[in-house]
């Protein structure tokens, strides 16, 4: 088995807008539960992104950043050589519209990606998408419901592939199309924060678990488990209330909150 | 049309008393409202009502309610000051505040980030203070650097005003640079997660060398001060140092003092006048207070925002006192609570920590995963009446220490 669990923070100071290394921190808490060895790599702007790593987590950020995150990252050639040899990834917002193979900042509308994944993004003619957001995940996964946050302007088409599942509240990657992110054997995308992992042991467990050699026995800590499921439980019901409440006031194609 | 001072406070009254109303029907706080609403029926009140008066305006991320108090116990050796102190920053409230006191002929006023262009704009100011921007209520997408751009933008059309700034940001100094009437301070930069990119150019900053910033790729960094902050004595080239002293706790709040000392001295008071001014501003708003409640003394702190939060658990550090937090998730305090993640909790590892508020679920999942044990109660009553010491300090943001500020007073009348 894996001596250790290698996860590639990537560029928190660019894209970390929404507690996203909370996501790196939560596998490595998760494996370390289950006395497997865990190590987060924090990869700053300007370090060489190491191309080694079991798992990369990329997170949400501004606009500038976000461009200087995919020069960066294009420069560097680290993730795409991950990307080849299928590490792990877990991409969220503007994380996830960077492996795409295009998208929009306030200075362009059609900035390339680091083309890894079948998806492009377009700035949004409608409002910004803000609010809670409630995902029915692929049935493959065998995960729970996926909650989250969601805050973005970009609307986000997949040209092919599967999306990580079917939006019950909120947005998710466009207006039409009610799916959110994107899945495949190697990534899983959302524009969920919460962090995500944070809302969805579930796809944490399931992430580590991919990785070659790594066997995952229970969770040690009770007391984690039952905070965990009472926030689940309390932010599952606020989405529902949520989307009733938009229901009622003729507002789901608005959604806000 | 241009109203009487009369007629303008009626029209103030009635935009407040609609904010007011829409607060009372649970429609949100009511403050852009009745800004709104004045701006619809007295579009000159700010102009109108400042005339003849010296004012001063504070904005940043944190620390404008208790600097603003500092500024306005600064001035009052001088001036007979109006101030909006109870942090009601937004156009409603600046004028209100202005209204409240004929007889100010200063005003020393905090202003939201949004409203900083508005303000200096009608008010025309003496002074401004800018102290920090970092990341606040991600769901309303104030995003840093679009605002440090805005802040540019209304200043390079008031070159008269004078900037007092904290460079060590490098939000602020993107913010005042072209402006040709800046008081450098450096201030030290505890908080760099939302300036780690140029704000000129995308690039990444050079922190390396110490307490200061380069860009990598563009002429950006930090100049030098009029100035620094070390420790608590306040250098600078030309005076001598000054001992800054203030009897709130934490180190934001020496800086927050360092920055009204320099509004006092380039406004012609004497250092020693200005710091005996501050060391009498105590609790501001019920922060910082200590009241009893279920037997036990407890110290009242509120924290915001990332920044706010991390600078009030570093000061906790070496405190042994039980450690009451209260998250809630309103409208007012940002609906959500990812920002959870940008704080690091570990420092109160060793303590005896409980968890309560609206979205204590989320607070007690973060702490679980920075490794704080603890526990997690429906109410701050259970967890006041759980604690074994006799004194307890809560920590809030901003409804929740709303709330127990409604609880302390409600026990206090009984």
């Amino acid at each position: 088995m894996a001596s250790t669990v290698k996860i590639a923070l990537v560029f928190p100071d660019l894209l970390g807008t929404y507690g996203d290394s909370g996501n790196a921190q939560i596998l490595a808490a998760r494996a370390r539960m289950r006395a497997v060895l865990a190590e987060v790599i924090t990869i700053n702007a300007g370090d060489a992104i190491v191309d080694d790593a079991d798992i990369y987590v990329i997170g949400g950020g501004e606009d500038g950043p976000q461009q200087a995150a995919v020069d960066l990252a294009r420069r560097d050639g680290g993730i795409a050589r991950a990307f080849e040899r299928r590490a792990q990834f877990l991409a969220i917002c503007a994380g996830f519209q960077i492996l795409g193979q295009a998208f929009s900042t306030s200075d362009s509308d059609n900035t390339p990606g680091l083309a890894l994944l079948p998806v492009v993004t377009r700035r949004g003619a409608q409002k910004r998408c803000v609010g809670e957001i409630l995902v029915d995940p692929d049935p493959s996964l065998g995960v729970a419901l996926v909650s989250g946050y969601e805050n973005h302007g970009g609307q986000s088409e997949l040209l092919e592939g599967r999306p990580l599942g079917k939006v019950l509240v909120g947005v998710g990657n466009t207006y039409a199309d009610r799916v959110d992110g994107f899945l495949s054997e190697n990534v899983v995308a959302s524009y969920a924060h919460g962090p995500l992992l944070a809302r969805n042991p579930g796809l944490a467990d399931l992430i580590l678990a991919r990785v070659p050699g790594i066997l995952l026995g229970p969770l040690g800590d009770e007391g984690a488990a039952q905070s965990i499921s009472a926030m689940r439980a309390e932010r599952i019901a606020a989405a529902r209330r949520i989307a009733r409440r938009d229901r009622v006031l003729g507002l789901v194609s608005r959604h806000r909150d | 049309m241009r109203l009487s001072p009369r007629r303008l406070r009626a029209a103030i009254k009635v935009a407040n008393a609609s904010g007011a109303l829409s607060r009372r029907l649970g429609r949100g706080s009511g403050v852009a409202l009745a800004g709104r609403i004045l701006t619809l029926i007295a579009p000159d009140a700010l102009s109108t009502l400042s005339q003849g008066v010296t004012s001063v305006l504070v904005s940043a991320t944190n620390g404008k309610t208790t600097t603003t108090a500092m500024c306005s116990a600064v001035l009052a050796t001088k001036y007979k000051v109006a101030t909006n102190s109870l942090g009601n920053n937004m156009t409603g409230g600046l004028a209100q505040a202005l209204a409240s006191s004929e007889a100010a002929n200063c005003a020393v006023l905090e202003v939201d980030e949004a409203h900083l262009g508005i303000a200096i704009n009608s008010l025309a100011p003496k002074a401004i203070l800018l102290l920090n921007l970092s990341r606040d209520q991600l769901d309303r997408v104030s995003e840093v650097r679009s605002v440090a751009s805005r802040w540019s933008k209304a200043l390079s059309t008031s070159l008269d005003l004078k900037v007092i700034a904290n460079v060590s940001d490098p939000m602020i100094q993107f913010a005042v640079s072209r402006h040709p009437n800046v008081v450098r301070v450096a201030l030290g930069n505890p908080w760099s997660l939302d300036a780690s990119a140029c704000p000129a150019c995308d690039a990444p900053l050079d922190y390396s060398s110490g307490l200061s910033y380069r860009c990598t790729r563009c002429e950006f960094h930090m100049p030098s001060c009029e100035f620094v902050l070390n420790g608590s004595y306040l250098e600078s080239g030309e005076r001598s140092t000054i001992e800054i002293f203030t009897p709130l706790p934490g180190a934001f709040n020496v800086s927050n003092a360092a920055m009204a000392t320099v509004l006092g001295i380039e406004m012609g008071i004497a250092p020693d006048d200005a710091l005996r001014a501050i060391s009498a501003v105590g609790a501001i708003a019920g922060r910082y207070e200590t009241v009893w409640l279920g037997g036990r003394r407890v110290l009242l702190l509120m924290a915001k925002n990332p920044a706010g939060w991390q600078a009030t658990i570093e000061m906790l550090r070496n405190d042994s006192r039980d450690v009451v937090i209260a998250i809630n998730a309103q409208v007012a305090d940002g609906k959500d609570t990812s920002w959870l993640y940008d704080v690091d909790f570990s420092p109160l590892g060793q303590r005896t920590v409980m968890a309560t508020g609206e979205r204590r679920w989320d607070l007690s999942t973060r702490l679980h995963y920075d490794g704080v044990a603890h526990r997690t109660f429906e109410s701050t009553e259970s967890c006041i009446a759980a604690s074994n010491g006799d004194e307890v300090v809560f920590v809030g943001n901003y409804t929740a220490f709303q709330s127990l500020r409604r609880l302390v007073s409600r026990a206090s009348a009984q």
